[in-house]
């Protein structure tokens, strides 16, 4: 099954590619296949979960492997259905975008399947470049092709440091495979083996924007359709955090590794540099970036424990911020589409030209923020869980504190969304159905999430002892 | 499928009703809100008669002989079925295999009789609801908030984790400020509910004190293993008595007990219906409950006895103020502190299940009395009964239903209270005399007020009000009202005539009349005592003292006919002639002056403190919160300038990320 999941995105991807310029004026037929095929590989993500075997002795399947595809795949639904909110697509085209993701998605899958550090490094480059050509897929929008530009050139920089880690790993292990390493390695890596770890390091935290390879995000949000930055807010944050759990469990060796030390480490300074750039930020997508980073900042803390129990919250943080983030993207998009920027200044007083909107908002605010009984509560209590248990006093204090500044830089949103009057001469808000739908069912998602975790929780951790 | 599998869908079903309600309740066309909320209601009584009918098949057999005389130990012919009580469990809040908070629903007989007890209480409040609130402006609010109301409860009773108690608890306490003012335009009406959350929400505090003191000792909330031997082991005596006590409190608040008692005839301005659900049959009965289900910590703390003297106490006090009021609603609420108290009573001399059984009668009764009253209201568009005028010949419908409840609050044979009230008294008799006779005293008074209110409003033409224009009752001074607020409740327009009320609510009063009488034959001797039998466990020390039954039924009917006798005596003779001296009758309708010493002496004693923290709030505390809040901006500005935009700036600082990392990591 993770075979042909895999097959299928490939090829799905390349037929929506060749197809696309015949549908420029039904993007919604784009929209259907795509979501088709997302669908198709989700269930066959669920069927995979009993699979176990490795295929050319790089690509594993097993549980951790089918909960990805199905958490991604997910994702890739999600943004297919959110694509409709924009009536007549995208300035170039649909098809392509939709192609793009598709093969984002399938890079990340490979990304958390790989038991190699050069299908590593392979699943990484496919997942990046979708990303880069879909930060500056829309030319005439200001910001957009200088984003794509600096996001590009620092992931290139980024990505030669990490193939000159794994290089350096390679030379002191002559191991590139994943087992081969953690035995070569044994508990003491060498002092050339503890740098290239430090640089590879510096390639998967650029990824996560964990501070200070960060510094693409906000521009990168910025310049994006809202869409698309809440595509790259999730899928490739989803597979890098699942990936660097096989990492740490199965290459560079448990919590007493080096290596889950720095992670915590730059995991802390992302937590708290990012809260405090989030304070004063007037643009919400910029402020969604920075909040990006503190919510990898956290997921960090608890990959950096390295326990069953950080790993659980890791997962667990991963679904409740897919369905958080992209309801929050997709109001923007819907936004957008009727108009009105992205900003603070311009979201005064939208709770009462539309309340149910408002109160959509709200929701997912409030669980990015970590209010109980929303999904984004029980993340966070999950990581607190994952480093009490751990006895890591210091970056929970720490943490537990930033998740105040947290309530500071949302409430901001909700402050001028419910407490400030709207601008005299604002007309009716118009919103599209299609949106609202979408975003009534992350919102249940959410709640849902938050009250009723247990399912789920069962089967994130089912998946994650498996690679432990 | 049987129904103990279905029980969760008792109170889940009003819960989504409540949601559909508020959410869309404005979309149901007339009184379409009311009859989909009663519909919801008639499908969950149903639920509960299946479950209690269930729990009655799997429940033990006991023998009734070997019971009354305290030897349970021989008492047990038939073994309970090996999965009762029944247990239906879903982790909550759970992580790698911990415990977490477990979602439990716990049903043993008592949890089933109670449950079916508030259901169908409350589907003839709905009921009757349809037609009462006719008219009302935010109708189809009301029916959301009955059913948001009857979730909790019902929540509430099936809940076997404390902690789910007590969410449910705190929902019933929200519920009811809610419905108190929901006709929120009156100013009496928002300061009875403001009084009644306050009073309510200080004893609640006793809850979760003992509730969490609990967990710190036996590391669980769960309600079934609470008495277990090796649970009063870890507890300790000492620690059991204070848990007790401490959730006593809560009880005593919820159940409007001595001294806590004092907002329930405030909450009189709530609706009719809602003051039969709420303040009357369900809500104020959950103390009762939760004081049952902590009813070991209780006996192995010794502290039993308080609860008895609380329960006694109240019961004479409301008893005797009762008969000085004018207002129909605030006798039947006098009457209901009253009647909570012989339960608390019960409670207290070992009568565990004599109190449940007068519980679940007084549900029915007392339900039965206030809709009564609701119709009364509906028809003579008063509440004072000297101004309705001749009821029982414009009423019959309503005459003769509310004359059950009476007879059944009266304890006169064989409606409900004689039953339940008696051996109350009876088990009072044999282990405190003192209280017995207080009990007794109580009874007396009750007779009396029941007969007053029956001879002025029903047979009596109408009359001037003797107190309408009383200095002292004009207001309420305890609710810090201006002069102009505190007009008298209105009295009937000239030209109204009384008339019957519509065919709903005829029928909700005549099922709960039906109703409470047969819930009294149930626990009654005449069919071994079924309903006592059935809640009895095993575990407690005894089902009733077996002595002299007929003589407390017979000393108990005597003091009831003596009590009804006089106010029959002396009302139907000359209503209006003042026999008590006027002192006495202006400090009873003053309440004893009680609430007037809570909102004076109290509320300047919280004030003191509450000045000087004031105080240290704003200068002190805002001051370092603000200056925290400076300091982060200040931060933030300065770190905004790292963010240059300019990627060769980006680049060096992954390179010096890299080198710190690789310094690091070489070293």
């Amino acid at each position: 099954m993770t075979l042909a999941v895999i097959v299928l995105l490939a090829f799905g991807g390349m037929v929506l590619a060749l197809i696309a310029p015949s549908f420029d004026e039904r993007p919604a037929v784009l929209g259907a296949i795509s979501g088709t095929v997302f669908g198709a590989s989700l269930l066959m993500g669920l069927l995979a979960a009993h699979e176990s075997g490795v295929i050319y002795g790089a690509v594993v399947m097993g549980p951790l492997t089918s909960a990805a595809i199905v958490l991604l795949s997910l994702v890739g639904l999600l943004v297919a259905a959110g694509a409709a909110i924009r009536k007549g697509g995208f300035a170039l085209g649909s098809g392509e975008v939709h192609a793009l993701v598709m093969w984002g998605v399938l890079g990340g899958i490979l990304l958390v399947a790989s038991a190699h550090l050069l299908m590593f490094y392979l699943a990484l480059e496919l997942s990046a470049y979708s990303t880069y050509v879909l930060v500056g897929y829309d030319r005439d929008r200001r910001f957009g092709t200088e984003a794509a530009a600096k996001y590009m050139i620092l992931g290139a920089v980024g990505s030669a440091l990490l193939l000159f880690g794994m290089a350096l790993v390679y030379t002191e292990t002559g191991n590139l495979g994943y087992t081969g390493i953690a035995i070569e390695l044994g508990g003491n890596p060498s002092a050339l083996a503890r740098g290239g770890m430090a640089l590879m390091l510096v390639g998967l935290g650029f990824k996560l924007a964990w501070v200070p390879f960060h510094a693409w995000a906000p521009d990168a949000y910025q310049g994006a359709f809202p869409l698309m930055a809440g595509f790259l807010s999730v899928a490739p944050k989803t597979a890098l955090a699942l990936g660097i759990v096989v990492l740490l469990s199965r290459a560079f060796g448990g919590s007493e590794s080096v290596m889950a030390q720095w992670i915590g480490g730059l995991a802390l300074l992302s937590v708290v540099l990012g809260s405090f750039w989030a304070l004063l930020q007037n643009d919400l997508k910029r402020l969604l970036a920075y909040s990006t980073i503190v919510h990898m900042g956290f997921l960090g803390l608890a990959l950096s424990t390295a326990s069953l129990t950080g790993y659980t919250a890791v997962a667990y943080y991963l679904a409740a911020y897919i369905v958080t983030s992209l309801g929050f993207f997709f109001a923007l998009e819907a936004l957008e589409a009727e108009g009105l920027p992205s900003t603070l200044e311009s979201w005064k007083g939208l709770g009462r030209r539309n309340p149910l909107l408002g109160v959509l908002l709200a929701v997912f605010v409030l669980s990015l923020a970590g209010v109980p009984l929303l999904a984004g509560f029980l993340a966070k209590l999950y990581v607190f869980a994952a480093l009490a248990a751990a006895q890591a006093w210091a970056p929970l204090v720490v943490a537990v504190v930033m998740v105040v500044f947290g309530y500071y830089f949302y409430f901001r949103i909700l402050a001028a969304v419910f407490l400030e009057a709207p601008a005299e001469d604002s007309p009716e808000l118009a919103f599209s159905p299609t949106a609202f739908s979408l975003l009534v069912l992350l919102a249940l998602a959410v709640v849902a999430l938050g009250v009723w975790p247990q399912p789920l929780l069962r089967w994130l951790q089912a998946a994650v002892t498996a690679v432990m | 499928m049987s129904y103990v599998e279905l029980s969760y869908w008792i109170p889940l079903l009003p819960a989504l009703g409540f949601a559909l309600l508020a959410l869309g309740g404005r979309s149901f066309p007339g009184r379409g809100s009311g009859w989909f909320a009663t519909a919801v209601m008639a499908v969950v009584a149903v639920l509960s008669l299946g479950l209690l009918h269930d729990v009655i098949l799997a429940a033990p057999g006991w023998n009734l002989a070997a019971l009354l005389g305290g030897h349970h130990e021989e008492a047990l012919i038939k073994p309970g079925s090996p999965d009762f009580p029944f247990r239906l469990e879903w982790t909550w809040l759970a992580i790698r295999g911990e415990a977490g908070i477990p979602l439990v629903i716990y049903i043993d007989s008592l949890a089933a009789v109670v449950t079916a007890m508030v259901a169908l209480a409350s589907l003839f409040i709905h009921l009757f609801s349809i037609g009462y609130m006719h008219g009302e402006e935010r109708y189809p609010t009301f029916f959301a908030y009955l059913q948001l109301f009857s979730a909790a409860m019902l929540a509430f009773v099936l809940a076997g984790n404390f902690f789910h108690s007590l969410l449910a608890w705190e929902v019933m306490g929200l519920m009811s400020y809610l419905l108190i003012g929901f006709l929120y335009k009156k100013k009496t009406a928002q300061q009875a509910q403001k009084k009644a959350f306050i009073t309510t929400k200080l004893a609640d505090l006793g809850f979760m004190l003992g509730l969490f003191w609990l967990y710190l000792l036996i590391g669980n909330f769960d309600l079934a293993d609470l008495g277990s031997g090796q649970n009063l082991l870890a507890i300790g005596t000492g620690a059991a008595a204070a848990v007790g006590l401490l959730v006593f409190i809560a009880a005593m608040g919820k159940s409007a007990q001595f001294p806590l008692h004092v907002w329930l005839l405030d909450a009189m301005e709530g609706p009719t219906p809602v003051s039969a659900m709420i303040h009357a049959a369900t809500m104020v009965a959950a103390g009762v409950y939760l004081t049952a289900r902590f009813y070991p910590l209780l006996l192995f703390g010794g502290v039993l006895w308080v609860v008895a003297l609380v329960g006694a106490l109240t019961a004479l006090f409301a008893a005797v103020l009762a008969p000085a009021f004018a207002d129909v609603k605030k006798i039947l609420a006098w009457s209901t502190v009253s009647q909570l108290g012989y339960m608390f009573l019960g409670l207290g001399v070992f009568g565990w299940a004599a109190a449940m059984f007068h519980l679940v009668a007084h549900a029915f009764f007392k339900a039965l009395l206030f809709l009564g009253s609701g119709s009364m209201i509906h028809g003579a568009a008063t509440q004072d009964i000297f101004e309705m005028d001749r009821l029982k010949k414009h009423m019959p419908w309503t005459y003769w239903t509310f004359l059950v409840g009476a007879l059944a609050l009266m304890g006169i044979p064989p409606f409900a209270g004689f039953w339940s009230k008696d051996l109350i008294l009876h088990a009072a008799e044999e282990h405190a005399p003192l209280l017995w006779l207080i009990g007794l005293l109580a009874a007396f008074f009750t007779a009396f007020y029941t007969t007053r209110m029956i001879v002025i409003a029903f047979h009596k033409p109408a009359m001037e009000s003797p107190w309408k224009a009383a200095e002292w009752t004009r207001g309420a001074p305890w609710l810090n009202l201006g002069p102009e607020e505190a007009e008298p409740d209105p009295s009937p327009p000239a030209g109204h005539h009384p008339h019957e009320s519509g065919a709903e609510m005829i029928t909700a009063l005549v099922a709960l009349a039906a109703l409470s009488i047969l819930v009294g034959f149930w626990g009654s001797p005449i069919f071994g005592y079924g309903l006592l039998t059935l809640v009895y466990r095993g575990e407690m020390p005894e089902l009733l003292p077996a002595s002299k039954l007929m003589t407390g039924y017979v000393t108990g009917t005597l003091v009831a006919l003596a009590g009804a006798g006089l106010a029959w005596f002396w009302y139907s003779a000359d209503p209006l002639k003042q026999r008590a001296p006027l002192w006495l009758t202006a400090a009873l309708q003053r309440r004893l002056y009680i609430d007037e010493f809570y909102y004076k002496v109290l509320g300047a004693l919280a004030q003191a403190p509450t000045q000087v923290l004031a105080f240290i709030d704003r200068y002190l505390i805002d001051g370092l919160v603000d200056l925290a809040g400076y300091t982060s901006l200040v931060i933030s500005s300065l770190l905004r300038h790292l963010q240059s935009g300019r990627f060769a700036t980006y680049a060096f600082y992954m390179l010096l990320g890299a080198l710190a990392l690789y310094v690091g990591g070489a070293r």
